[in-house]
C-alpha cells in the first residue's frame, strides 16, 4: 500500500485544510490484508457537501461492517487544493488510508445531481484513472456509479464500468463476494463484467450498443453479450425495519451543510407529484416502525454526540404513526438537550402542530412548497393541496408566532399560462392578508415572506418525461412577469437561473451521445458547475457546438409516447403505461389519489412489499 | 463541579480550527458520557470552556480546557473516558478538580511558550534573528480597527532562545498570552524575518500556558488544583 505524502506545507496553504486529513470520529482505520477489497466511495463535490449525504453514511458503515472490505471516503478537492495537487503531481487519495485511488479495487461514485458530473471526470483524472471506460487497463479499478441519477445511466455510460440500479444494501455484498472470487481466479476485466450480468440491479453499459434514427432519436438498443439482460430491474430493500442501518455517523471536522444525526423514516412517497422523480423511483413506500426509529435515534445520538437530529424522508408528515413517534422522540431529545429539525413539510394543520411541538421556544422560518400558484396548476402536477389548506396552515403558523415564511414554486410546469405565474403573486398576497387578519396581539411583528422559484426540469421516470422544457427566454420573461406582479414590500422574490436548469434538463434526459458534451465541457475547464460562481454557461455552449449535442433536442423537444427513451431499459417497477396515464390526466387537469387513499396501479406493487400490500 | 483538563493536539488534527475543535470536544464529552452541565436559557449548550484559541495548523502539547459537570465525578474517570473516544492526535494528559469560585480558565492565562521551527532558506539566518532580538524594539505593522499602525512587540516578549539545527532554525519563545495582552507567534516570527514569513515553511508548537503567581508565572497545571 502506498501513501500519498501530505506535508504541512500544502495544508498550510489551502482553505479549510481539515477537508483533506481524514481521521474523524467514527471513521475506519483498518489493516490492509491480501484478501481485502478496497472501495473508494466518492462524492463528486466538496467535503462539506458530501459529508452531509445520508447515503454515503449508510453505505460507508455497511461496507465497513465486513472485515474483508475497507471503504474510504473521497471528495472533490476544492480548486486551491486541486491546483497544488496538479503542480506536485499528487494523486487523489482515500481520506482514511491516503492511498492513491488507482490502487483501489472499486472507485464508486454517488450520482446525486447532474451538475456534479464534470467533477466525476475531474476526480478520475486526478486519480490517474482513464476517464473513458474503454481505455482502462486490466489493473485499473472498476468504476461503479449509483444513486438517483443512475436511473438514467446513459450520459455517463462511456465513463462508468458498472451501474448499480437501486438500493445499495441489496446486492453489494454479493457483488463484493463475486469480485473476490474473480480476483482469485486471475481472469480478465471483461470476464468479471460479464460474470455479473445475471445480478439484478447491475447494468454494464459496455455490453450494449445504441442505434439511432436519422432524426437523432433512438432506433434500438443492441445487446452485445448473450447474458446481457433486456431490462435492468431496480433492487429494493424488502424489510426496512431489519435492513442494516448504521449505529454511528462519521462526524465531520468542519461544519457540513447538514451536520447532525439523520434518521431515515421511510423510503418512497405516497404523494405521486407528477414532476417528482424521487416520488417514482423510490416506490413503493416502506416505513420503519416507531420502535426501530427510536432505537436508531438513541444509538446515533450516543455515538456522535450531536446536538441536533433531523428526520429524513420525502414527506415527513405522511409518516403513519407520526404523533406517537414525534412525542417519543421529543421526550428523548429534550432530556438530552438535542434539537429536532424537520424538513419536507406540507402546508397543513398537522405539520404546523408538529412544528409547534418541536420548536417551543425559538421560531425559525417555516418552509412550504406549494410548487404552483394556482389550483389548476397544482392539479396539473398532482400536488394535492388546496389554497384553503395553504392559507389555513399559514394562519396557524402566524398564530403560533412564526413571522418568516419561505415558499417554493416552480416555473415552466407543463401547460403553464401567464395567469399561473401571476397566480404565485396572488397566493403570496393572500398569505400576507392572512397574516394581517390575525389579531395583532396574537402574531409576531415584522412579516417576511420569501417567494422562491426554480425552473422546472423534466426528469426521466416521471409523467412529464416526454414534456418540452420552457426556453431560457421564456423563463426569463416569467421571472420578470412575476417580479413585476409582486407589489408588497413584505414579499421578497428570489429565482434560480434558467441557464443551469436548461443544462440540467439536457443531461437528465441525455443519451450516450451526451457524454461528448460532458467530456468537451470538462476539457474546457468546467468543474463545480453547481457552484454558481464557477458555472460558465459560455463554456457549455461552446462544448455544445463542438460536440454536436444540441440543447434544444434534449431539453426543449416534446417526445412522443412511441419514441424509444434512453432509459427505457431500466425498470423501476412503475410502468410506462402508468406514467402515460398520469401525463394524460395532467393534460385534463385531473388529480390522482395518493397511495394511502387508493392504489392506482402504478406497477410498484410487483415488489410485494410496502404500502401496496398494507391496505 | 469544575474539572480542568490538560491536553495535546498534534498531528493532522492540528488543521482543525478552534471553533471546530470546541464542537469536537462538546461532542466527545457526550459520547464519553461525562455528566456535563448545560447553560440555562433558550438554547442550552454544554459548559465546556477553552483557555486560549489555537490557530489552524498550530499543534499543542500543553492546552487546557474545563468542563462543568452536573454531578460530581472523579476527574481521572473523565480523562480515561474521554481518551477512549477522542480522535487520534488529541489526548488528555491530566485532569483535576478546581474550586467552584476559581477564576475563569480564559482569564487565568497570562503567558505561553511556543517552539517555532523554520526552514533555513536564503536570507534567513541565525545571525539575522539574533540581531533583531538584540535591538531595542521590534516593530511590526499591524492591522487594527484604526488601520495599519506600528506596534512594538518587545514588551510582550518575556524570553527568546534561538538555536540552529541542520536544516532548520528553532525559535523558542516565552511570551505574554491571553485576553489582556497576547503575542501571536506568527506575528512575532514575521517581525523577526521582516515579512518574508509567508513564503517560509514553519511548524509552530504551543508547549505550555502560564498564570501569574505573585511575581512569577507558573504552569496552569500547578495552579488551583483541589483534591
Amino acid at each position: 500500500m502506498t501513501k500519498v505524502d501530505l506535508p504541512d506545507s500544502i495544508l498550510n496553504k489551502v482553505d479549510k485544510p481539515a477537508r483533506y486529513i481524514g481521521g474523524e470520529l467514527n471513521s475506519y482505520t483498518k489493516e490492509v490484508t491480501e484478501e481485502m477489497v478496497r472501495i473508494a466511495f466518492c462524492f463528486p463535490d466538496v467535503y462539506e457537501v458530501g459529508m452531509s449525504h445520508l447515503g454515503m453514511q449508510i453505505l460507508y458503515h455497511f461496507f465497513n461492517r465486513r472485515e474483508d472490505l475497507w471503504c474510504e471516503r473521497v471528495f472533490a478537492p476544492w480548486l486551491d487544493m486541486e491546483k497544488i495537487m496538479r503542480e506536485r503531481n499528487m494523486p487523489l487519495y482515500g481520506l482514511e488510508s491516503k492511498s492513491p485511488l488507482n490502487e483501489f479495487d472499486f472507485v464508486m461514485f454517488t450520482l446525486q445531481y447532474e451538475m456534479s458530473y464534470t467533477n466525476i471526470l475531474n476526480m478520475l483524472n486526478l486519480s490517474n484513472i482513464e476517464i473513458f471506460s474503454k481505455d482502462r487497463s486490466e489493473d485499473a479499478p472498476f468504476v461503479i456509479a449509483g444513486g438517483p441519477c443512475a436511473y438514467n445511466p446513459e450520459p455517463l455510460a462511456a465513463f462508468v464500468d458498472i451501474f448499480y440500479i437501486g438500493e445499495g444494501e441489496v446486492m453489494y455484498d454479493e457483488l463484493m463476494d463475486r469480485y473476490k472470487e474473480w480476483k482469485k481466479c486471475g481472469k480478465t476485466r471483461e470476464e468479471f463484467l460479464a460474470s455479473i450480468l445475471d445480478m439484478p440491479g447491475i447494468y454494464v453499459p459496455k455490453f450494449y450498443d445504441v442505434a439511432y434514427n436519422e432524426d437523432g432519436t433512438i432506433k434500438e438498443r443492441i445487446r452485445l453479450h448473450e447474458s446481457a439482460p433486456e431490462t435492468i430491474k431496480k433492487v429494493i430493500v424488502d424489510d426496512v425495519d431489519n435492513v442494516f442501518y448504521p449505529d454511528c455517523q462519521v462526524v465531520p471536522w468542519i461544519r457540513a451543510v447538514h451536520d447532525r444525526v439523520t434518521l431515515e423514516m421511510f423510503r418512497g412517497c405516497i404523494r405521486g407529484c407528477r414532476f417528482c422523480q424521487a416520488g417514482m423511483i423510490y416506490r413503493p413506500v416502506r416505513q420503519k416502525s416507531k420502535e426501530v426509529l427510536i432505537g436508531h435515534a438513541k444509538k446515533l445520538l450516543k455515538s456522535t454526540g450531536y446536538e441536533e437530529i433531523s428526520l429524513a424522508s420525502l414527506s415527513t408528515s405522511d409518516y403513519k404513526d407520526l404523533e406517537n413517534f414525534s412525542d417519543e422522540l421529543l421526550d428523548l431529545c429534550n432530556s438530552e438537550y438535542v434539537n429536532v429539525s424537520l424538513p419536507s413539510l406540507r402546508v397543513d394543520a398537522f405539520s404546523v402542530d408538529l412544528m409547534q411541538k418541536v420548536q417551543e421556544v425559538r421560531k425559525s422560518s417555516l418552509t412550504f412548497a406549494p410548487e404552483a400558484g394556482t389550483q389548476k396548476q397544482r392539479d396539473v402536477i398532482n400536488k394535492n393541496i388546496t389554497e384553503e389548506e395553504i392559507l389555513n396552515g399559514c394562519k396557524l403558523a402566524f398564530e403560533g408566532g412564526w413571522n418568516r415564511v419561505k415558499l417554493y414554486f416552480m416555473l415552466g410546469l407543463p401547460n403553464e399560462e401567464d395567469s399561473d405565474v401571476t397566480g404565485i403573486a396572488d397566493l403570496a398576497e393572500k398569505i400576507v392578508e392572512t397574516y394581517f387578519e390575525v389579531p395583532k396581539e396574537k402574531r409576531q411583528g415584522g412579516l417576511q415572506l420569501v417567494v422562491s422559484t426554480s425552473c422546472f426540469v423534466p426528469k426521466p421516470f416521471t409523467p412529464f418525461q416526454w414534456a418540452p422544457q420552457d426556453s431560457e427566454e421564456s423563463f426569463k420573461r416569467k421571472h420578470n412577469l412575476l417580479k413585476n406582479t409582486i407589489k408588497r414590500r413584505q414579499i421578497k422574490y428570489n429565482h434560480h437561473d434558467a441557464e443551469t436548469s436548461v443544462l440540467e434538463a439536457v443531461i437528465a434526459r441525455g443519451d450516450r451521445r451526451t457524454a461528448n458534451l460532458l467530456y468537451t465541457a470538462y476539457k474546457k475547464g468546467c468543474t463545480f458547475d453547481s457552484w454558481s460562481e464557477h458555472f460558465s454557461y459560455d463554456a457549455w455552449k461552446e462544448a455544445s457546438a463542438e460536440s454536436g449535442v444540441d440543447f434544444d433536442f434534449y431539453a426543449a423537444r416534446e417526445r412522443s409516447y412511441e419514441e424509444v427513451l434512453p432509459w427505457d431499459h431500466i425498470d423501476i417497477g412503475v410502468t410506462k403505461k402508468f406514467l402515460i396515464r398520469e401525463n394524460e390526466l395532467a393534460k385534463n387537469v385531473t388529480t390522482t389519489p395518493n397511495c394511502a387513499q387508493k392504489c392506482t396501479g402504478c406497477g410498484a406493487a410487483r415488489f410485494g412489499k410496502g404500502i401496496c400490500h398494507e391496505n | 463541579m469544575r474539572i480542568r483538563l490538560k491536553f495535546r493536539k498534534t498531528g493532522p488534527v492540528k488543521f482543525v480550527g478552534h471553533l471546530d475543535t470546541m464542537r469536537l470536544f462538546q461532542r466527545a464529552v457526550k459520547v464519553a458520557s461525562v455528566p456535563v452541565a448545560y447553560s440555562q436559557g433558550f438554547s442550552p449548550h454544554s459548559l465546556v470552556y477553552f483557555a486560549l484559541p489555537l490557530g489552524v495548523g498550530v499543534q499543542s502539547t500543553g492546552d487546557y480546557m474545563e468542563i462543568v459537570t452536573a454531578t460530581d465525578i472523579d476527574p481521572t474517570i473523565v480523562k480515561d473516558n474521554l481518551n477512549a473516544v477522542l480522535v487520534e492526535g488529541v489526548r488528555i494528559e491530566d485532569a483535576f478538580k478546581v474550586g467552584d469560585k476559581s477564576d475563569s480558565l480564559m482569564s487565568l492565562v497570562q503567558a505561553a511558550d511556543y517552539d517555532v521551527r523554520i526552514a533555513k532558506t536564503e536570507g534567513v539566518t541565525l545571525q539575522l534573528i539574533e540581531r533583531k532580538l538584540q535591538a531595542e524594539e521590534l516593530i511590526v505593522m499591524k492591522k487594527g480597527k484604526a488601520g495599519i499602525r506600528p506596534l512594538d512587540l518587545k514588551p510582550m516578549l518575556l524570553e527568546c532562545n534561538v538555536s540552529e539545527e541542520p536544516d532548520s532554525i528553532l525559535i523558542s519563545m516565552y511570551v505574554l498570552a491571553g485576553s489582556s495582552s497576547n503575542l501571536n507567534p506568527d506575528l512575532f516570527v514575521q517581525a523577526l524575518l521582516e515579512g518574508e514569513v509567508a513564503e517560509i515553511e514553519k511548524q509552530v508548537t504551543r508547549k505550555e500556558m502560564y498564570t501569574a503567581d505573585g511575581d512569577t508565572f507558573i504552569p496552569l497545571d500547578t495552579f488551583g488544583r483541589e483534591q
